[in-house]
């Protein structure tokens, strides 16, 4: 047994090392460059297109996935809390489409683990589009070319609830905003980012802002308490159901207030921000952040870099959004 | 066999489909899933290892983002829902067993992502606060002085330590170092920074414990140990289902196995079947091409039309194959046939049987040929004819030369026909019998050439009408008659002629005719005839060759009786010397002429093979003792010693036919005694050979006579020979006695033979073959005072003395031997102290002493304390041996040959002094008559004689009243059944033929109520079978008339065992001595009436023959009447018998041509000739009349 636990730790440190060696971006990062996930279907992606703009998807055929989530505009309709069908308001800020791959789960405070789960509760919300699957598919089902597109992806059986969510969820995979100016930078091309943003990325990274943004999407892959310093609701005040964050999902007192972190890869175009979409601008979110996440206060200048920084983060977007 | 061949295919490829369905799926099914699973498995386990290794790596500052983790954890995820998904595919085993570990296993993971988050959370805290801290501090350090300052440099490498060796000291000691800051003197501002300071101090602080905790947690907890576990209860369980599925795939070897083997052999066969259906076809079709090279072959449809013919049919019919194809048979059609042959045919064919024939088929040239058909019908499965195929052969030369041969046959058969002499001839029928065809015997026979000769019309008889039908049967059924007789006409004879018909029913130019032959059997039959008379005069005359005999016997016994009967009544009386001598030696020569006789009518019975043996029982002893009452006398009178040798202890209770044995012993020891001067005759007794039924006894004559030559010997048993001519006129003889010895001695199944040396004697042994009785002998009693008494023997001949041991022995007597009376009077003294003996055996005639001295000395000389009871044995019966013996005080004399029986008497008599004088003293005057001396025991014994003949009546009556037997006369068998019913008798003599009740019906009657009294038979038929008849009849014994009174008494001896008193003697002897002497005076024709022959048959008792006289005359007047009548009603065997006993009483009244007459119709009737008797009626008439008118004018003159 002590052979054992000699060899396990002598072989980890050794794959330790051949691995630090081999990627040291990947593993010695805390940003990492987007990469498009392979092996999707082309035809699934371009039906999940479809789909994703498909008003059938409401109980009125007056909005679709694509009403909340603008692909053009960073994945976001830009509004603190987005409406639905005849108006109907939402209880929290919409975050963006984009890069939700790379997700931890969906929703802000993680309750869909996958894209295709998460499909779900848009469709069936009164206050997004108040449906059900039967309808849709009926409706669906009027399209000729919905239904030979079905058949020709999923076989027989075609159009169905299951074969729906994954051609949505499929499309929205897709949804990567690759080849941002910071992974070129990443890449090596010292040139494709300012000097600015070179300093700003310093600071993301001392101010410990890299402690919960990291990874491929900056953010995404945790969750974390909404104040970790300070009592950032009771500062806020009027707290609504929508605060209790993750607490809803698993029901432990401990996740009270702990929300996604947030991918900043299109945070400049994400705006209004937070959960409660409380702050329209960058810089206040920023000052938010630093003061109830990190338990500091971070200088305007030294802010304003940040931003510089947070800029070169956006690639390329779909519908012809980019830049 | 072959109908489970396919159901044994059958069942495996049942088998092997349910286990292909069942067997490998389950299999496939359970180690897809398990290699799924297991993949799954591994690959979560990889997930989770990389995941902890991340973990490390995120905590030792390696790895500064979450991604690669999330990835892990998403991987996880997705590897789970995998996994559920597959849950599905899982038996139920797997699924009982896997699925809580499994769920435990996602729950551990599930719990470890969920700390991993709060890790991360916690780490991202942590890692803030610990990178800001040098900045936060290196802000504040100016505001502060510099001893505070050092003091918050030292806090912050503390918090550093810390945060890599936490150390529960180290965290007081951080604590208080912070709480010293309280009491510095520091600005607002600073202050409020250095607070700030110690928040991310405490969250540093936290931070460390509490990821140090959690990654203990994560990293500890046993996911992968629960993943081995899974996998190993996995493993064990997979084990399982390969065992199982090694069981399966083993079955399903086997299966493959016998599914290759049956499928093996189901190609094998129908490989076989290929080829011998290939082998067949080729058979076939060189069968086919056989045929077709051998036979003429067609083939037809069904209405004839040809639509095969091969090339010997286009060769042979001349047509082309294109003619023919077609066509209908029948152009082939000649006019030879008859219209049924086809009919027939067609019929045969249709019904689908073959057709075989030989037929004439036209050519196309219109020449004939001819072929040995066979047709053929095939039929289709309904049964119809669909086609027909004929095979020929072409047999016109075979047919050219059988008419050819035929032709030939049929002349040499003509030929034939012709030259036979038996007339021969062909007639239409048989009622008109018109001649069609004849011979040159039957034409010279008719003498004619003219056909229309009508041959029934010269049947002179013709066929017998009556015969007609059954002849006409005959010939329909057999088509032939062989040997009908009928007399014929022929043209030119003189006289019909009787002919042999035979008649054979013929076909005669295709008509029908019958051949007949006739066969003149005119001579042959009338040879036939005369043979057949002559035959039937041949037997005539052997039968009345054997009448002669039977009468001869008859004729000679009848006088012979006379001569010997009165001879003896005559020597009874009182005779001059003279006288005496005459008579004796007339005895003498009639005995002899007597035994002569019988030698000549037993050989002719033996010659004329109507001799016959008997079966009875009877005792060897009796005949014994017969033999050596008739030796004895003659051997003694030429002083011969006569000896009877045999084992005391043979069996001697025989079947088989005593008479003839006695006669063979007798004949020979005759012989013996005749050819003997001096010495002794001995007959020896021998057992030669016994099974369970059978006794060979051997029997041997010895003689020390002259003996014979070789020369002699071998003439010796030929008939009317003796040992030379010169022999016979020296010792006379007829020289038939050896061949009648010897027939009867092979006719007793033994064979006679004789050693003889000349001048020393001969020895004639024989064999003989008897059945064994088992009816007890009349052993005598031997009383127990006898058994041990001691007896000395005396003889000086040494084998009577051993014989007389052997007897005294067997009696139970202790004995002593002496060879002369000197010796035995020394013996006695010598034993008479210790061992007195009781009796003594005393030969008389012996050298020196002989047995009278010796007795006498013993009774009166010796004083002994016993005197012993002395017998005397002799073989010589003097008068003269008896007075003396009784003078000298003995007790009792013997006469040689000594048999068991005759010396137990004597012996009784000697040892019981009461009985031994009325024994020993018997009347002198009866011993004189030597010749027959009636022996004392028939004194007083009652006889019934049942006679119907007068005279016979009397000289029986008269001879019986001689030896002292009270006779009962009955005069038929009736009166003889009544008289037997009221009185008690010791014996009946029975005649045979009497009237009202003849003989052997009357002795059914008497058996009836008395079964044992001896009936004896007399009869004057001495002819071949009387005797046996008698016997049959169950008759005890038999006499033959002429009755001789030794016979006579010897019979009623041995036949009656009772015992009699000595007054009865003494009444008998005084009664005999009043016998006057009448004379009867008569002058008659002696032919008429013999007075002399018939007084002779009375022993010339002169009252005697007046009675018989008177009751001839008074009974007989109307005797030819009485047969006529007879006759006349039909009663031949009545008037037989009447004949019959009219010749008996003539006989005895001695009137010689009423004999005649009565043995004329006696003839007569017995032939059955009755038409014959007319005329004898008239003679017999006249020869009663007168033998009457002479009885009485006899009866008158005294």
């Amino acid at each position: 047994m002590k052979y054992f636990s000699l060899i396990f730790y002598l072989t980890f440190f050794m794959i330790s090392g051949i691995a630090l060696a081999d990627t040291p971006e990947r593993y010695g990062s805390h940003i990492l460059a987007l990469k498009m996930p392979s092996g999707l279907d082309e035809k699934k992606v371009n039906l999940g297109r479809m789909l994703f703009h498909e008003k059938k998807l409401s109980a009125d055929n007056s909005i679709s996935c694509a009403h909340c989530h603008d692909l053009a505009s960073g994945g976001v309709d830009g509004l603190p809390q987005s409406f639905g069908i005849n108006g109907a308001k939402g209880i929290i800020n919409t975050p963006t489409v984009y890069n939700t791959v790379y997700n931890i789960a969906q929703f802000w405070n993680g309750r869909a683990k996958t894209l295709e789960s998460q499909i779900d509760e848009p469709v069936h919300d009164p206050v997004k589009m108040n449906s059900n699957w039967p309808d849709i598919i009926k409706k669906l089902a009027d399209s000729a070319d919905y239904v030979h597109r079905f058949r020709k992806i999923y076989g027989r059986k075609g159009l169905t609830e299951s074969h729906i969510k994954d051609a949505i969820a499929t499309f929205e995979r897709s949804l990567v905003t690759v080849n941002a100016p910071f992974d070129r930078f990443l890449a090596g091309d010292h040139e494709a980012i300012s000097d600015d943003a070179k300093k700003g990325f310093e600071l993301f990274r001392s101010y410990g802002c890299v402690s919960c943004h990291q990874g491929a999407s900056v953010g995404g892959n945790m969750f974390q308490t909404m104040g970790v310093f300070g009592n950032y609701f009771e500062d806020r005040g009027n707290i609504t159901a929508a605060d209790s964050g993750r607490f809803a999902v698993t029901g432990h007192p401990a996740d009270k207030y702990k929300f996604k972190v947030p991918s900043l890869r299109l945070v400049t175009l994400t705006a209004p921000y937070f959960h409660d979409g409380s702050v329209d601008n960058l810089s206040a979110a920023i000052q938010i952040m630093a003061r109830y996440e990190l338990g500091r206060e971070i200088p305007d200048d030294d802010i304003q870099l940040i931003i510089a920084f947070l800029k070169t983060l956006k690639g390329e977007l779909q519908g012809g959004g980019s830049q | 066999m072959r109908v489970l061949y396919p159901f044994i295919s059958l069942i495996i490829v049942v088998l092997s489909l349910l286990a292909f369905m069942f067997g490998p799926n389950s299999y496939r099914v359970d180690l897809k899933s398990y290699q799924d699973t297991h993949d799954l498995l591994m690959e979560i386990k990889d997930e989770d290892m990389e995941l902890n290794e991340h973990l490390l790596m995120t905590s030792s500052g390696i790895l500064k983002n979450f991604d690669s983790m999330l990835q892990h954890t998403k991987n996880i995820a997705v590897l789970e829902q995998e996994f559920h998904a597959r849950e599905q595919d899982l038996s139920e085993d797997n699924k009982k067993e896997l699925l809580p570990l499994a769920s435990q296993l996602f729950d551990l993971l599930k719990i470890k992502a969920e700390v991993l988050e709060q890790y991360k959370e916690q780490y991202a805290i942590f890692y803030n606060s610990r990178a800001y801290l040098p900045t936060a501090v290196s802000h504040i350090a100016p505001l502060l002085s510099g001893y505070v300052r050092t003091r918050l440099y030292d806090l912050t490498s503390n918090v550093y330590v810390y945060s890599d060796d936490a150390t529960a000291e180290r965290k007081r000691h951080i604590l208080s170092m912070i709480q010293e800051f309280q009491h510095d003197a520091i600005s607002k501002d600073a202050r409020n920074n250095l607070e700030m300071i110690f928040t991310h101090i405490h969250t540093i602080l936290n931070g460390t414990d509490v990821l140090r905790t959690l990654s203990t947690e994560i990293v500890t907890r046993p996911s992968l140990e629960m993943i081995e576990r899974i996998e190993k209860q996995q493993e064990k369980m997979h084990a399982e289902a390969l065992k199982t599925s090694d069981i399966i795939m083993l079955f399903l070897s086997v299966v493959a196995i016998l599914l290759f083997v049956s499928m093996s052999w189901v190609m094998y066969r129908l490989r076989n079947t290929a080829d011998e259906l290939e082998s067949s076809v080729a058979e076939l079709n060189q069968q086919k091409f056989a045929l077709d090279e051998h036979a003429i072959v067609s083939a037809t449809d069904v209405k004839g039309n040809i639509t095969y013919v091969n090339d010997k049919f286009c060769a042979l019919s001349g047509y082309s194959r294109e003619e023919l194809i077609a066509q209908n048979h029948r152009i082939l059609k000649s006019d030879e046939h008859p219209h049924e042959m086809f009919q027939n045919l067609w019929a045969t064919i249709s019904r689908g049987k073959p057709w075989h024939g030989e037929i004439k088929n036209v050519a196309k040239d219109g020449s004939f040929y001819w072929v040995d058909a066979t047709i053929v019908p095939f039929m289709n499965d309904a049964g119809k004819p669909v086609k027909y195929i004929a095979i020929r052969t072409d047999i016109t030369a075979k047919k050219a030369a059988a008419a050819a041969q035929l032709a030939n046959s049929e002349k040499n058969l003509h030929r034939v026909f012709e030259c036979t002499p038996i007339p021969l001839a062909i007639i239409n029928n048989l009622e008109e019998g018109l001649l069609l065809l004849c011979n040159k015997a039957m034409r010279d026979l008719l003498k004619s050439d003219d056909h229309d000769v009508h041959l029934c019309k010269i049947f002179d008889s013709g066929i017998d009408p009556k015969h007609r039908p059954r002849l006409q049967k005959k010939l329909a059924e057999e088509s032939f008659i062989t040997e009908y007789e009928l007399g014929v006409k022929f043209p030119g004879m003189p006289e019909k002629r009787c002919c042999l018909m035979s008649l054979h029913s013929i076909d005669f130019s295709k008509k029908k005719a019958f051949l007949i032959s006739l066969f003149d059997i005119s001579t042959r039959k009338n040879a036939a005839l005369e043979l057949q008379h002559a035959k039937e005069k041949a037997e005539e005359a052997t039968r009345a060759k054997g009448d002669f005999l039977a009468n001869m016997s008859h004729e000679i016994r009848t006088p012979m009786n006379a001569i010997l009967g009165l001879t003896e009544l005559a020597l009874m009386s009182e005779l001059p010397p003279k006288q005496r001598d005459y008579l004796t030696k007339i005895n003498r020569s009639a005995t002899a002429l007597l035994s002569i006789i019988n030698d000549i009518l037993d050989f002719s019975k033996i010659e004329a093979g109507k001799l016959d043996m008997e079966d009875v029982n009877f005792d060897l002893q009796d005949v014994l003792d017969h033999v050596a009452n008739v030796i004895a006398l003659k051997a003694n009178e030429k002083n011969l010693e006569f000896l009877i040798v045999s084992k005391p202890n043979l069996h001697t209770a025989l079947i088989g036919d005593p008479l003839r044995l006695g006669q063979v012993l007798i004949n020979l020891a005759n012989n013996a005694v005749k050819f003997t001067e001096s010495g002794d005759i001995t007959i020896h007794i021998n057992e030669l050979e016994r099974t369970k039924y059978q006794i060979t006894l051997g029997f041997e004559v010895k003689d020390t006579g002259i003996g014979m030559t070789k020369s002699q010997l071998q003439r010796l048993f030929q008939s009317f020979s003796q040992a030379d001519s010169s022999t016979t006129r020296k010792y006379g003889g007829t020289g038939l006695g050896l061949s009648i010895s010897k027939k009867l001695v092979e006719m007793m199944g033994g064979e006679i033979g004789v050693d003889s040396v000349p001048g020393e004697g001969s020895n004639f042994h024989f064999t003989a073959i008897f059945g064994l009785s088992h009816e007890l002998k009349k052993a005598p009693r031997i009383p127990d005072d006898i058994k041990g008494l001691r007896a000395l023997i005396v003889d000086d001949h040494v084998a009577s003395r051993e014989i007389l041991l052997g007897l005294m022995g067997s009696l139970g007597f202790q004995t002593g031997e002496a060879s002369s009376g000197e010796e035995a009077i020394q013996k006695l003294e010598s034993t008479a102290q210790n061992t007195p003996y009781h009796l003594v055996l005393m030969d008389w005639k012996m050298p020196g002493m002989n047995g009278i001295e010796a007795g006498r000395y013993i009774k009166q000389q010796m004083k002994l304390p016993l005197v012993p009871a002395i017998l005397i044995v002799t073989a010589h019966g003097q008068e003269a041996l008896k007075s003396e013996s009784e003078e000298a005080g003995f007790d009792g004399y013997i006469t040689k040959p000594v048999s068991q029986s005759s010396l137990f008497d004597s012996i009784m008599t000697a040892l019981k002094p009461a009985r031994s004088h009325s024994a020993a003293g018997s009347d002198p005057q009866k011993r004189r008559a030597h010749t027959a001396k009636p022996s004392q025991q028939l004194q007083g014994v009652q006889v019934l004689l049942v006679e119907d003949n007068d005279i016979n009546q009397q000289v029986a009556e008269e001879l019986l009243a001689k030896a002292g037997v009270v006779t009962t006369i009955a005069s038929n068998g009736k009166e003889a059944v009544e008289t037997a019913q009221q009185q008690t008798f010791d014996a009946i003599l029975m005649d045979l033929q009497m009237p009202v009740m003849d003989g052997p019906e009357a002795k059914q009657k008497i058996r009836t109520f008395d079964p044992h009294i001896p009936i004896i038979a007399m009869t004057a038929n001495a002819m071949s079978g009387d005797r046996e008849r008698c016997l049959e009849a169950g008759m005890n014994d038999y006499l033959s008339k002429p009755i001789n009174s030794a016979e006579l008494y010897d019979v009623l001896q041995r036949r009656i065992t009772r015992e009699h008193d000595a007054t009865i003697l003494d009444a008998d002897a005084a009664q005999t001595d009043d016998t006057e002497q009448r004379h009867i005076s008569c002058h008659s024709d002696v032919s008429v009436l013999d007075v002399k022959k018939g007084m002779s048959h009375v022993d010339d008792d002169e009252d005697l023959y007046c009675s018989i006289l008177q009751k001839f005359c008074d009974s007989r007047e109307h005797t030819v009447d009485e047969i006529k009548q007879a006759i006349a009603n039909d009663q031949l065997r009545e008037a037989l018998r009447m004949a019959h006993t009219l010749k008996g009483i003539a006989d005895t009244i001695g009137a010689p041509a009423l004999v005649e007459a009565a043995l004329d119709l006696e003839r007569v009737f017995h032939m059955g000739k009755i038409e014959e008797s007319n005329l004898l009626y008239v003679t017999a008439e006249a020869e009663l009349k007168k033998a009457i008118a002479a009885a009485r004018a006899c009866l008158n003159s005294t």
